[in-house]
């Protein structure tokens, strides 16, 4: 239990009627990027906030970095850092008092302040713009900064939540190389709150799947992808009629048959189905093939299809 | 702990220096500070010349209006304006305690509304000494009895808007909503003694007007800096009960 950077079990928070977090059972082993995914109101954010000691389980425990929750709040937040929904960065303050301040926080000297605002903002791109008032800048290079900040005591744990929502896509692709980049020189144990579920695939070593506050699944992103989405392939081509559609949906080693965008997207019955006996039907079929190619469902298919059978459940229930 | 105090006082220097609103350059907040005192410190000292020294005026400006007028925008920022910027949730996942961000926010906002005060004085008596009604006397000071009343009164009313500044603006959801209640209050406090005073049978004010004419200005001025003191401190306390980050933290 100790050798988990967080380990919770049943943790359970109301507000009022509403359960925004249903005995969550987890465990995130040290030393990696740990994805929590969930649509919005799924209750990632109240997790963070009881994670960090900031709210009150209703029912449940949840150990993080070996203290609990309820009793050692202090010694998390000591030990951890955060980037929650907001960058929280004084913009009437420089990129440098900022940092400054939370470096004062915690505890850092002087010339350790220095060292590791320089270290940090220069692996950002930020460095020469240290003096700046923050509240001109754009919202990537806000991210940035709080990154920065949150990495700045070296803590042994980070939580972000949704570190790039409402960014442009270079911009969240420029925070996230910076962010894989720090992350891998630190060593430390991220816990990523996202909806954006390419960048869970891209960065995440696990992730754990929640719905209305409860835990659907946890597992790294290829067991996941095993486990729940079936294998697909896609054929490019021309002379997708319906009748080549039926054709496909009729055998046995087709789960499903669609036409998207002018491409064959088609869902295998197993792993062990071969592709040349459908290629050669295809053919036989007078579908002209440009290109074929095997694949496997995204963690976005997984993460739909969780959610899917998630409410069927509950509609049956 | 101390040393975090220190270092939310820090931050909060910062800020004050650097002033509210998003736009602006740096030591836009002291420069306004800086005006306001000045506006206070000329007309009225340069009339009065070298009278304002045996004056009870500098206690009143100096020890109580200028700390709250100076203290009354920044400490209704101090919660309220963190909770508008979402810089608070960020504050409240670190380290700090409660009661080291409390402090230090009380205690920048006490050493502020405290040097507003002195400052204004100490601007108050240089115009007072270059003004034309003693120009063949040399310079004047306050007597220690007004310094030390100006200075007490200065922290302790520093210390009592602080307080009850904070109070409001944990509770405020805006800084704008934190502004007004202050305002509000401070109008309450001012005029309603004299309300009161005026539905008062006639023979009860003049009972009251004598007593006021017949007590040793030193003992009102200690018992009023006790009942500050009293006030301040009981407004701090219920200001820490009142920080809670869980509750803080969903608001």
């Amino acid at each position: 239990m100790t050798e988990a950077a967080i380990h919770t079990i049943n943790l359970t928070r109301d507000f009022g009627a509403v359960r925004a977090v249903d005995a969550l059972t987890l465990e995130v082993p040290p030393g990696i990027i740990f994805g929590f995914l969930g649509a919005n109101g799924a209750g990632k954010t109240t997790t963070i906030n009881l994670l960090l000691g900031l709210l009150e389980p209703s029912a449940g425990q949840a150990q993080v970095l070996g203290f609990d929750t309820r009793a050692q709040g202090g010694a998390i937040r000591e030990r951890a850092g955060a980037l929650l929904e907001f960058s929280g960065l004084y913009e009437r303050l420089t990129a440098e008092d900022n940092l400054d301040f939370y470096g004062r926080v915690w505890r850092l000297s002087a010339a350790e302040r220095q060292a590791r605002i320089r270290e940090l903002l220069t692996h950002v791109g930020l460095y020469d713009r240290r003096k700046e008032r923050v509240g001109a800048w754009s919202r990537g290079m806000k991210q940035k900064l709080a990154i920065a900040r949150v990495l700045l005591h070296r803590p042994a744990l980070i939580f972000l939540d949704e570190p790039t929502a409402g960014l442009d896509p270079v911009a969240a692709a420029a925070l996230r190389d910076d962010l894989e980049g720090l992350v891998a020189r630190e060593g430390v144990t991220v816990f990523l709150n996202t909806h954006n579920l390419p960048e869970a695939e891209r960065l995440c070593q696990q992730v754990g799947v929640i719905r209305s506050g409860k835990l659907l699944t946890v597992g790294s992103p290829d067991a996941l992808r095993q486990r729940t989405g079936q294998p697909q392939a896609e054929v490019f081509g021309e002379g997708f009629t319906p009748e080549v559609l039926a054709l496909l949906r009729a055998r046995r080693d087709i789960a499903s048959a669609k036409v998207e965008n002018g491409r064959l997207l088609l869902e295998l019955a197993d792993q062990q189905v071969k592709m040349a006996p459908i290629i050669t039907a295809l053919v036989e079929a007078g579908v002209q093939i440009e290109e074929a190619r095997r694949g496997q469902a995204s963690l976005e298919d997984v993460f739909l299809s969780l959610m899917e059978e998630d409410r069927a459940q509950e509609v049956v229930r | 702990m101390i040393a975090d105090i220190w270092t939310v006082m820090g931050k909060e220097w910062r800020e004050y220096v650097a002033g509210t609103g998003a736009g602006g350059g740096r030591g836009r907040g002291v420069i306004a500070a800086l005006l306001l005192i000045g506006i206070a410190s000329i007309l009225w000292p340069l009339q009065m010349g070298r009278d304002l020294f045996t004056s009870a005026a500098p206690i009143i400006v100096d020890g109580l209006l200028l700390p709250y007028i100076i203290l009354q925008t920044v400490i209704a920022d101090s919660f309220a304006g963190e909770r508008e910027r979402h810089t608070l949730e960020t504050l409240l996942a670190s380290r700090l305690s409660d009661q080291a961000i409390l402090f230090g926010k009380v205690g920048a906002a006490v050493a502020y509304g405290s040097a507003a005060g002195i400052i204004g004085a100490l601007a108050q008596a240089v115009v007072a000494n270059l003004s034309p009604k003693n120009a063949d006397s040399g310079l004047a000071f306050y007597p220690v009895g007004s310094v030390v009343a100006i200075v007490t009164l200065a922290l302790l009313m520093s210390l009592l808007t602080a307080s009850v500044g904070c109070l409001v603006s944990l509770r405020a959801a805006t800084t704008r909503q934190a502004q007004l209640s202050l305002t509000f209050g401070f109008f309450a406090l001012v005029f309603a003694p004299f309300i009161v005073f005026q539905v008062l049978p006639r023979q009860t004010q003049a009972t009251i007007l004598d007593a006021l004419n017949a007590a040793d200005p030193t003992r009102v001025l200690l018992i009023f800096a006790g009942a500050l003191l009293l006030v301040a401190v009981a407004l701090l306390l219920i200001a820490m009960a009142r920080f809670q980050r869980a509750r803080l933290i969903l608001s």
